[in-house]
């Protein structure tokens, strides 16, 4: 039986099943067909409701062992079919309903994704069949519900890189801890003080949820640290990065959010296919005069993947270097920035 | 003759094999495309007639000759080329590169290869060398060694643990693998695989046993941008051949990690073998998926490049061409959208599942295991919501009698059905279904058979579903549940004991529809407007946009089955085309991922579906069709037009009424004789009892068909009524509404003629006349054209009867007509009111674009509006030799000997100013190797030995020698033949196992089949590839065509047909 329903906040009502609890959020798509609980668990899936592409979702079960952050974080799932697998952990359905997050299966999503490709991005919400649209209470910044609360370290014989967790995606500290770098995790209202103050040979932003134009203090926090110490961004780190050095940014018409992205970068003429998970875009006619210089473009709409700035020892990528899910065509990202850091990576 | 354009030579693939389809007519094709959009001047070398990529417009020069390093000489030093493209005609064009860069000819010319090089195929191919690549990164290979005899495979297999699986090295679709579970098999095995190895080698390899296989469509250019066009996962393990399993995509039961590991190492080996073009990558991957190995490489368009184009829409081939060009991925459109970039990843938001179409009707003393070998002709390809949907369209697709649930599967033991879990055959699918049904668990299933229990589970829920319907019948929500999960009314029907037509009208009263897709590359994320659609029940549909031309659908053939090959796929696209340049909107409905049909650049429209009243009529209402084109795509499309009409779709050019007026046997034979025309005595019977009485009065031998029949399905040749019976049951099995006709069988020669008729003239390009005798089905016959030894009197007599019976029918279109020459009258045998396996062979030698004037003439026009002077056409100064080709080496058990059951899977022709340089090309390009001077072995029954001298004589004037069985050598030495005698049974197979003889001739006794010896000796020559001619008719035209050799050749220099 049809019980459940996603309403869109245009009215448009696409009727499913699946009998869990409610949500509220904005409505994103992803086109990837695997690593669904990698994307559930991105944090910077946070506040919004998840709409799964590929109609067979749950196949496998849920690998634990290879999550992204220690939970999913999406308000909630929208799918055409949920297969209860679980050849490699726990079903999705069981996972899921453990955090209370409801699961809208037998939806039309190609119809719903269409319909947000035509309208642009959406807010929504998921509830019983008939209740209609509810808006969003919350106006915290979803990054404030996501960042570490308290400063991590894990030891390495190599590098120390300072990460600033906005929503940290565990595959980003995968691979700076499989090059043998001393990874401190630092929440993301720490202050520049408190970042230099661990003599950081390099500081990476990672990635994280929501519109970077509202992070004033990380912005700030952003500012005085570049120039200081090399310094590094990834997906929401580029924005920030950006926005410290007076560019602006924008939101996209419905985000970028897969993994077959095709990403040009433009100084070797090399193109690769990248993951991507971001609602907002760093403006082009914005650089002038910020120092930064496009390092990488979408060879699809052509937005902004890569910055840098020579001088101030700053790259960033838009992408993610480090897929989970999705391609690591990128990861040599994560080799041009330690050794941006004056370091060979100890792979 | 150099044009001032940059000209580029494309090689293509011959004739239909098993393991080589019409993929490489889709890939050929695509190539030609691009390259001339690039401004290349084209010229094209394939000896396949029935393809599109030999059709004039495909390329600036079109050469049907052998596939041959002199031929390509010929041609090179002619044109001399710039470039040279070798990876888009599949192994036949890459094996004959690598050649011809042996010889140093590409060198010697200034030819350069483009795409992926000389060196980087032979690093990809020669499996040495892809060990030591694979080791340098440290990619994991399967333990294995290379031998080249039998003491050094036991020798390594003493060292390692059994099972082996053996693959000689550069061969077709694993031709002459298997897997040995012991010394013996091993020794078999490994001495079977080193004759059919061009290099004489193999490789012993560890079979893994139960390991899963993934394979990767990758594409690269030469900048090294790379991206993977699909992943696609066989839902039968390791040791079923990829081609011979059902293949889903995308990969469905890998984690994302697990898939990306894979995904890397495709693009490390890609890197490390420089490719420049398409590759496919096949790993192994162990059950719990934490151990892969590297199974092979493909470096260039294959069977799977076909696929996975048609899987995401990403037209592989045609990329892959632009990149051997010069272009680069980064600088390319994306294909599918015509926006973005050609490196974006295609998404799918839908399921893929690929089945295979095994011609095991065909040859009852075929082994029906399925395994290293491959086995089937064809596949089809269906699209769905889900894994299910996808393969219930799939099984709909493969047009058998049995759709996801099959009654007589529930005949078999359990001891049947288990069996078919460790040692499949090409009804394991049922077999599980039926297993699931009985009770046995999802596990067990999935340890014996080795398909993962995620597959297993999805298809219990189809057993579960089955057995809720057999219970609750057609009610509401569970109908509503049924149609999603895509079991069609038929399946229903069968589960609730109900007439399907009651099930879609109940479903229709509940408002359960088809809506349509678009297959855009993207998952929905940006408009494509690809025309390339698939329905799905109960979702809402993308939406058409039409510009207002009327609309007309073509069906397809399906897949490729013996009798019904790529020339069916060539006739569709033909009629796609002639609709769109008269300003219809052609809609075309198909379900073969291999063909040229099924490339949604062809059609305004493409429709991946099943053919089925189902699933075509929704298509129909959908683009407002006008009318059906049902007569392109053989037998298929044909009795699919039939039950459209009973639904009240307008059918064009060969309405049911022609149809069965032809098939019926009843109605043709008052028809023919109201026409006061001649045919064998002979009548239809629906029972086994009444074809004995009626055999009986017709008299003995008497030839059996069923009536709509593919390619001669269960036709035979009978002389007695425990044979009649035998054959009758068989026939009668097939389908349960089937008749069958019984004629008196008429010796002579068989001659056949296309006829296009506008319902009151007809025009005749030209008449067939075949070398084998009456009795052999046409597919199967060496064929002549125009003919070589009619009378103008006899012309005249087969046109006027043309006319007769296609003014008679009202035919408006095409019409196949086949006739004896017995005695001293001509008979028509049969009548077939649709486009022939000729058809493109005519078309083609007579220059007359039949099929366009078929369709012009089905949507109205007459032959006279057209200009079309009518009668039999004026003679060219060519002639064309079909020759047919076989696939027999394939099916181990298979009896070569011909019949009126075809057996042929493809052909090839060659074309010359003589019917004997015609010939002697057409052999080549079959891949007979006929020296000018060699040695025959020649052993012929009692009732040919009197005409056994001249073929012996002809032969040893020309220098053979001759060798002879005993009976046959006595009559050649008292005519005075130095016929050497060779004993039958063991010395005279292994000598022709060793390859003694150039040529054998065989004519069998009577009773075939029967007699072991000529079995033994026909298998062993296919075995050990040497020619092998059934009748001495042919063996003679062979003598003239090598007497005339060295004037065929001179006539031969440059020669292009266009």
């Amino acid at each position: 039986m049809l019980d459940m329903e996603i309403v869109l906040e245009d009215g448009v009502v696409f009727p499913g099943c699946g009998g869990g609890s409610s949500a509220v959020g904005e409505v994103v798509f992803t086109t990837a067909s695997s690593g669904y609980p990698q994307a559930l668990s991105d944090p910077s899936f946070a506040g919004q409701i998840l709409v799964f592409a590929f109609p067979m979702i749950g196949n496998y079960g849920v690998d634990e062992h290879l999550l992204e952050s220690e939970r999913p974080w999406v308000r909630a799932l929208v799918v055409d079919s949920i297969e209860n697998g679980c050849t490699l952990g726990p079903e999705i359905s069981e996972w899921l309903s453990g955090f209370d997050i409801p699961i809208v299966r037998k939806v039309d999503t190609r119809s719903l994704i269409r319909h947000i490709r035509t309208k642009g991005a959406l807010q929504g919400s998921v509830g019983p069949a008939g209740r209609g649209y509810r808006e969003e209470r919350d106006r915290r910044h979803p990054v404030e519900e996501v960042s570490a609360r308290s400063c991590e370290v894990m030891e390495g014989s190599g590098p120390t890189v300072v990460v600033v967790d906005y929503g940290l995606k565990r595959g980003i500290q995968r691979e700076l801890c499989s090059r043998s770098c001393r990874v401190v995790k630092v929440p993301h209202n720490s202050s520049a003080e408190e970042i230099l103050s661990w003599k950081p040979d390099g500081v990476l932003l990672g990635n994280g949820p929501g519109d970077p134009s509202l992070l004033k203090a990380e912005i700030e926090t952003a500012r005085s640290i570049i120039g200081k110490v090399p310094v590094g961004g990834i997906c929401l780190g580029l924005q920030v990065i950006a926005l410290a050095s007076g560019a602006s940014t924008f939101k996209l018409p419905f985000g970028h959010r897969g993994a077959n992205h095709a990403v040009l970068e433009i100084d070797s003429g090399r193109a690769l296919v990248t993951s991507q998970n971001h609602g907002y875009a760093v403006d082009e006619s914005s650089l002038d005069g910020t120092g930064m210089e496009i390092s990488h473009k979408n060879l699809g709409d052509g937005s902004i993947e890569g910055l840098r700035d020579r001088k101030r020892s700053v790259i960033a990528v838009q992408y993610h270097p480090e897929g989970s899910p999705g391609p690591k065509d990128g990861e040599d990202f994560f080799n041009d920035f330690l050794s941006m850091c004056g370091l060979e990576a100890g792979l | 003759m150099k044009s001032h354009k940059r000209s580029v030579l494309v090689l293509g693939s011959g004739p239909i094999r098993i393991g080589q389809a019409a993929e490489f007519d889709y890939s050929g094709s695509q190539a030609c495309r691009a390259l001339r959009e690039m401004g290349f001047h084209v010229i094209l070398l394939n000896s396949n007639p029935a393809t599109i990529q030999t059709d004039t417009g495909m390329a600036d020069v079109v050469y049907i000759r052998p596939l041959e390093p002199e031929v390509v000489e010929v041609i090179v030093s002619a044109h001399r080329p710039s470039g040279v493209i070798a990876t888009l005609g599949g192994q036949v064009a890459l094996n004959l590169c690598v050649e011809l860069q042996k010889r140093g000819l590409w060198e010697r010319y200034g030819v350069e290869v483009l795409g992926t090089s000389p060196g980087s195929i032979q690093r990809s191919e020669g499996r040495e060398d892809f060990r030591q690549a694979m080791l340098k990164i440290s990619e994991p290979v399967i333990e294995s060694v290379y031998v080249d005899n039998i003491e050094t495979a036991l020798d390594f297999a003493s060292s390692s643990s059994y099972p082996f699986i053996i693959r000689p090295d550069y061969t077709l679709g694993g031709t002459g693998g298997g897997v040995a579970f012991d010394t013996d098999s091993l020794a078999e095995r490994v001495s079977e695989g080193l004759r059919l190895s061009p290099v004489s080698r193999v490789l012993v390899e560890r079979y893994l046993q139960g390991w899963r296989e993934i394979e990767l469509e990758v594409v690269r250019d030469g900048a090294g941008n790379r991206l993977c066009v699909c992943g696609m996962e066989n839902v039968d393990p390791m040791g079923i051949h990829t081609g011979d399993s059902i293949v889903v995509a995308p990969v469905l039961t890998l984690s994302d990690s697990q898939w990306q590991r894979l995904r890397s190492a495709a693009f490390r080996i890609v890197d490390e073998l420089e490719i420049r073009g398409a590759c496919n990558v096949q790993f192994a991957l162990s059950p719990d998926a934490s151990e892969y190995a590297v199974i092979e490489v493909n470096p260039r368009a294959s069977r799977s490049s076909a696929l996975a184009s048609k899987a995401t829409g990403y037209p592989i081939a045609r990329v892959a061409a632009r990149i051997a060009a010069g272009s680069l991925l980064s600088e390319m459109p994306n294909p599918v959208t015509g926006a973005g970039s050609a490196l974006s990843e295609p998404a799918i938001d839908y399921v893929v599942a690929k089945f295979p179409r095994w011609p095991f009707e065909k040859f009852p003393g075929a082994e029906y295991r399925v395994g290293t070998r491959m086995k089937s002709t064809g596949e089809v390809m269906a699209i769905g919501r889900t894994f299910i949907e996808a393969v219930a369209k799939a099984v709909r697709s493969l047009d058998l009698p049995v759709g996801i649930v099959d009654p007589k599967i529930e005949t078999l033991s359990r001891e049947e059905l288990e069996e078919d879990l460790s040692s499949p055959t090409h009804r394991r699918l049922w077999s599980v279904f039926e297993l699931l049904r009985r009770g046995t668990s999802v596990a067990d299933i999935s340890e014996r058979s080795g398909i993962h229990p995620f597959f297993v589970e999805q298809l219990f829920r189809v057993t579960k579903t089955l057995e809720e319907l057999r219970e609750k019948g057609l009610e509401q929500e569970l109908l509503r549940r049924v149609k999603s999960m895509g079991l069609s009314d038929r399946d229903i029907a069968l589960a609730t004991g109900q007439d399907w037509k009651k099930v879609r009208e109940t479903r229709l009263s509940l408002g359960i529809e088809r809506g349509y897709r678009e297959v855009d590359g993207c998952a929905g994320e940006a408009p494509a407007e690809s025309g390339y659609y698939y329905g799905s029940c109960c979702v809402a549909d993308d939406g058409l946009i039409t510009d207002g031309r009327e609309a007309y659908a073509v069906l397809g053939s399906g897949p490729i089955r013996i009798g019904q090959g790529v020339e069916f796929d060539y006739c569709c696209v033909k009629a796609v085309e002639a609709l769109k340049r008269l300003g219809k909107r052609a809609v075309m409905i198909n379900n073969n991922p291999e063909t040229v049909s099924t490339d949604h650049d062809m059609s305004d429209s493409l429709y991946f579906e099943p053919i089925t009243v189902e699933d075509v009529i929704p298509v129909l209402d959908r683009e407002k069709v006008k009318g059906v084109f049902a007569s392109f795509g053989g037998q298929t499309s044909l009795k699919a037009g039939l039950d459209l009409e009973r639904e009240g779709v307008a059918i064009l050019g060969s309405p049911s009424g022609v149809v069965r007026a032809t098939e019926d046997r009843g109605q043709f034979s008052s028809l023919l004789e109201r026409l006061d025309i001649l045919q064998p005595p002979g009548c239809s019977v629906k029972t086994i009892d009444e074809g004995l009485t009626q055999a009986g009065m017709i008299g003995y031998p008497v030839m059996v068909r069923p009536s709509f029949v593919i390619g001669g399905l269960a036709m035979k040749v009978v002389t007695s009524p425990n044979e009649l019976a035998s054959v009758l049951k068989m026939a009668l099995e097939t389908d349960e509404d089937q008749s069958v006709l019984i004629d008196r069988f008429l010796p002579g020669s068989e001659f056949e003629v296309d006829v296009l008729s506008d319902g009151s003239e007809v025009m005749i390009p030209g008449i067939f006349e075949h070398l084998d005798p009456a009795g052999v089905h046409s597919g199967d016959s060496v064929a002549i054209f125009p003919d070589v030894s009619l009378s103008m009197g006899r012309r005249k007599q087969i046109e006027d009867i043309s006319r007769k019976i296609a003014v008679e029918l009202g035919v408006k279109g095409l019409l196949n007509i086949q006739f004896v020459l017995s005695g001293d009258e001509l008979y028509v045998i049969e009548a077939n009111p649709r486009a022939s396996r000729t058809v493109p062979i005519a078309g083609k030698l007579s220059g007359l674009p039949l099929v366009e004037m078929a369709v012009r003439v089905a949507l109205g026009e007459s032959l006279a509006d057209m200009g079309i002077e009518p009668g039999l056409s004026k003679r060219s100064a060519l002639f064309g030799v079909k020759v047919p080709v076989f696939s027999t080496e394939k099916l181990p058990g298979v009896d070569a000997l011909l019949g009126p059951a075809m057996q042929s899977t493809g052909e090839a022709l060659g074309v010359g100013e003589t019917v004997a340089a015609a010939l002697y090309e057409g052999l080549r390009g079959a891949g007979w190797k006929v020296p000018e001077r060699g040695r025959l072995l020649i052993s012929v029954a009692d009732r040919a030995k009197p005409e056994a001298p001249h073929v012996a004589a002809a032969f040893h004037a020309l220098g053979w020698t001759v060798d002879a069985t005993a009976g046959t050598a006595d009559v050649l030495r008292n005519w005075g033949i130095p016929a050497r005698k060779v004993d039958k049974g063991r010395p005279l197979i292994s000598g022709i196992a060793s390859r003694e003889w150039d040529l054998i001739v065989n004519v069998a006794s009577g009773a075939p089949a029967v007699l072991r010896d000529g079995y033994l000796m026909r298998r062993a020559a296919i075995e050990a590839s040497v020619p092998c001619i059934n009748n001495l008719h042919l063996a003679s035209a062979l003598a003239v065509s090598v007497s005339m050799l060295d004037k065929s050749r001179a006539s031969h220099k440059g020669r292009t047909i266009l």
